[in-house]
């Protein structure tokens, strides 16, 4: 992603760019659903999305649906999209607050258009009245990461980047400045380049393994650290949405893409063993597994520094947040836009790692408090790791924006982070944290009034999914493919 | 400590801090809140330091309380603002028009002044950013025209905020509120009942208790209901202003002009009938501001740049000049009020338990002004920047 980014950007000036890729290093193949910001990343590259949806095998994602986070048998949709709309100027859910306060029960996703659509398989482009019901939303991809990788390649290889093949085994830096001068690779061949954009994993080739730069571990507050992940057939319709369920050490995600759906259980081994998390897995695919079940480890948290000295930190070598809400490719596109809006010259200015360090921080910060939300915002306390979660201190700024809302179901806003306000009432409301008051400007308006205002959104959301053809019908029509050429068969 | 459900506010004014706040609750409280507003019996001298220009948020502000651009126009002196001339600014005495228009265009996704800073290096006389925006034009000719809505229209870039001496805002509103059902009361406070950070009980001049579940304060630096120890944080600096109003007959131009001086700098500001001056100095230059500004001012005031930290504690928030002072330099002074009052509206206490209210409204207030001292600060530093 980060060479395509670079090459698009860069196109037309005199800079050089060498991808070294190892086809021998397996890349880790979790991270297959997607935020509705990978359009824009592919839009800005100009990567047609009917083509990019063949080639990669993708479906359309409306949302995530939880099961069983709040308390056993729940379940809601995390959707990309506004509930309702507001009304003078508040946000709807203090409306749906003040109806349920009053007797007035309805489940909140009755307000949601991708909810309603993604719980029915039905899926349409939003119209480009994006105020209107029915266009009032967002979506992103299920897709095939290792053939958009490849798509990738390609597009960064027709833009003059330079591929080569090897993997670095050694470095050298800069005895003055300790700046990276040039890595060596197994074959010998020395590559010198004024920056270096360490893309290499979990391992952090340059970034760890020669700066020394240090990780700030995270597993006090997001403990899961193996995943065992495996393809399987796909059972069913094409469904546009991911699936997250809570397990009893971790939690398990279900992706559906065109061709088969993929599968993984990301849990805590304190709690449970890899044969016990892989035997879960395993029985609890929807259709026969296509591949072996693949072992995973990792240790969840981000690197002190994400641009230190000439090195840019992007993907795992940066930080690994598990992929409970699909960020993993999020903060991939957030690097390498950072990167673009600060890219340095040969002086490499402090400031430009400053702000570059200070933005990713922060949105590092926002998502590892968005997933640990998932953990806390709960009543399970069925097992040992469920109870962990209980006893938690939290993060003072998820703590604060916790009691915002318990209290008057306010969100604290922040400038910098991906998930918006919608979001994070999803999760809250959806694992059963509700407040106790609301803002008290919505009692302005008579009940009555608001009843009839809240059912007529209420109607249009319903009729506008009706409207709403089904997703494996849209995806096949729209990929000009044969509804048969979606089937796993 | 047993929640009990709000019920009863007090806001006590004395100028336009203490009125758009009654205003802006008056529109926004449910009925099952009382709200009473105390105006003291001496007006403030200080909301000369809210500016003469005010930013374009400023249609919906007013909007939001029902006073539409017809009624701010036609009842009072305001007039059309495209922005501000600064001239003979710092040591180098530079000039420049800084306007209200939407954001440049991007061109392959990079800001535009990134181009002209490429062109400044090979053509120095191509890196001047006025000459693209439509704004600038417009107020270096003195004209106007509402923004069409439109695409493929020019002008649709330009943004407008206005023109307006505080008083007759203040009056504007002062008027509006009466129509109101809120209850109004002529005092003075007398003397505060605080137990820690809570205001218990406020005695009026003229014999009253008031006993509200939650106080506001725009009585300024100088209110009896401020907690002393909180301090009020700033630069160090103290400025003198002063201000008169100098008659004419023909509405006058969509910029006001800033000059350099120095001892500050003096602005003079197109109103409908007439041109309002303002001066602000050092308070150590304040006798040779005096002597420079003509006519003789018809207000004075001397205050302390600065800002609380916690404007909200307890059951009791300070607005105006009481929580910050800021230079009257851009539209930042009355911009900072307005916001914090749409922020207060936003978090209006539920019980008599207001500790997330006040911590995010603290938060957001500190975050504004932050934001607006930067931007102030580059007034003063570019110039060793260059």
């Amino acid at each position: 992603m980060t060479a395509a980014g670079l090459s698009n950007k860069f196109k037309d000036l005199d800079i050089a760019i060498q991808l070294v890729e190892s086809d021998a290093i397996g890349t880790v193949g979790v991270g297959e659903a997607t935020l509705p910001h990978i359009r824009f990343f592919n839009k800005t590259l100009g990567i047609d999305e009917q083509d990019f949806m063949r080639e990669t095998r993708a479906t359309f994602k409306l949302g995530i649906e939880f099961c069983d986070w709040g308390k056993l048998g729940d379940r809601y949709i995390h959707p990309f999209g506004d509930y309702g709309e507001p009304i003078d100027g508040i946000d709807f859910h203090h409306f749906w607050l003040r109806l349920l306060q009053n007797g007035h029960k309805s489940r909140l996703d009755d307000y949601s258009y991708p909810i309603l659509a993604a719980e029915s398989g039905k899926f349409q482009l939003p119209g480009p009245n994006s105020l209107e019901i029915g266009s009032n939303f967002g979506y992103a991809y299920q897709f095939d990461s290792g053939l958009y990788a490849k798509l990738l390649r390609r597009y960064s290889e027709s833009r003059g980047v330079i591929r080569t093949e090897g993997k670095a085994v050694n470095a050298t830096q800069n005895a003055e400045t300790g700046l990276v001068e040039t890595i060596e690779l197994e074959d010998g061949k020395v590559i010198e380049a004024d920056l270096f954009i360490d893309c290499s994993g979990f391992r952090g080739v340059l970034i760890e393994q020669l700066l020394k730069t240090g990780y700030e571990d995270w597993s006090q507050w997001l403990p899961c650290n193996r995943a065992v992940a495996v393809q399987c057939e796909t059972a069913g319709p094409s469904l546009p949405y991911t699936r997250a369920t809570a397990r009893d050490a971790g939690w398990q995600w279900r992706i559906p893409l065109q061709h088969r759906t993929g599968n993984g259980y990301v849990y805590w081994n304190k709690y449970i063993s890899d044969d016990e998390a892989t035997h879960q897995l395993m029985s609890t695919l929807e259709g026969p597994a296509i591949t072996e079940p693949k072992q995973l480890f990792f240790k969840t948290g981000k690197r002190r520094k994400l641009w230190n000295k000439n090195v840019v930190a992007i993907g795992l070598s940066g930080g690994f947040l598990e992929p409970l809400e699909s960020t993993s490719i999020h903060l991939i596109q957030e690097g390498i836009t950072a990167l673009i809006e600060l890219f340095p010259d040969t002086s490499f200015q402090p400031t430009d790692a400053d702000e570059y360090n200070r933005r990713m921080d922060l949105n590092f910060d926002r998502v590892r408090d968005f997933l640990l939300l998932h953990y806390v915002a709960t009543q399970r306390d069925d097992t040992q790791m469920w109870r962990y979660f209980r006893d938690m201190t939290l993060p003072e700024s998820l703590q604060e924006k916790i009691e915002a809302w318990n209290s008057r179901g306010y969100l604290l806003r922040y400038e910098q982070g991906v998930f918006l306000p919608p979001s994070w009432v999803a999760v809250m409301a959806g694992q059963n944290l509700m407040p106790k008051s609301y803002d008290l400007r919505v009692d302005q308006m008579e009940l009555s009034e608001l009843k009839t205002k809240t059912d007529a959104i209420k109607r249009d959301s319903f009729a506008a999914v009706d409207n709403t053809p089904d997703h494996g019908a849209f995806l096949a029509k729209y990929i000009d493919m044969h509804p048969a050429g979606i089937s796993t068969q | 400590m047993t929640q009990s459900r709000l019920r009863t506010i007090a806001v006590f004014g004395n100028g336009l801090a203490g009125l758009l706040c009654a205003a802006k609750l008056v529109k926004v409280l449910p009925m099952h809140i009382e709200l009473t507003y105390v105006e003291a019996t001496t007006d403030s001298a200080t909301d000369i330091f809210f500016g003469t220009t005010a930013s374009p948020s400023t249609y919906d502000f007013f909007l939001a309380l029902d006073i539409t651009e017809p009624d701010l126009v036609q009842r009072t002196n305001t007039t059309f603002s495209l922005g501000t001339r600064y001239q003979d600014w710092g040591p180098e005495a530079r000039s420049w028009t800084q306007s209200f228009h939407r954001p440049l265009p991007l061109f392959n996704g990079v800001d535009f002044h990134h181009y002209l800073t490429r062109m400044k290096q090979s053509a120095a006389e191509l890196s001047d950013i006025e000459p693209y925006i439509m704004a600038v034009q417009a107020a270096e000719k003195s004209v106007f025209a509402h923004p069409p809505e439109g695409k493929n229209i020019p002008l649709k870039d330009v943004e407008y905020g206005y023109q307006f001496q505080p008083v007759a805002w203040r009056d504007l509103i002062s008027t509006q509120l009466r129509d109101t059902s809120i209850n109004w009361i002529k005092a003075d406070i007398e003397s505060v009942v605080r137990e820690n950070d809570t205001v218990r009980s406020v005695k009026l001049s003229n014999g009253q208790n008031l006993n509200p579940d939650f106080v506001i304060d725009g009585l300024g630096a100088d209110s009896k209901l401020r907690d002393k120890t909180q301090k009020f944080e700033g630069p160090g600096r103290t400025l003198g202003a002063m201000t008169s109003f100098i008659e004419g007959k023909q509405p006058g131009g969509v910029c006001r002009v800033l000059t350099g001086t120095d001892y500050g700098w003096q602005a003079d500001t197109p109103l409908q009938n007439g041109m309002h001056r303002l001066t602000v100095s050092t308070v150590e230059s304040v006798d040779e501001a005096l002597n420079r500004h003509t006519p003789s001012p018809d207000t004075r005031c001397e205050a302390e740049l600065g800002r609380l930290k916690n404007p909200w504690a307890g059951n009791c928030l300070t607005i105006g000049h009481g929580a910050g002072i800021f230079e009257p330099l851009t539209p930042a002074p009355i911009m900072l009020l307005q916001r914090d009052l749409d922020r207060l509206a936003e978090l209006i206490p539920v019980n008599n338990e207001m500790t997330v209210e006040a911590r995010e409204y603290n938060r957001r207030f500190n975050a504004d002004y932050e934001h607006a001292e930067l931007f102030a600060d580059a007034f003063f530093v570019t110039t060793a920047l260059m």
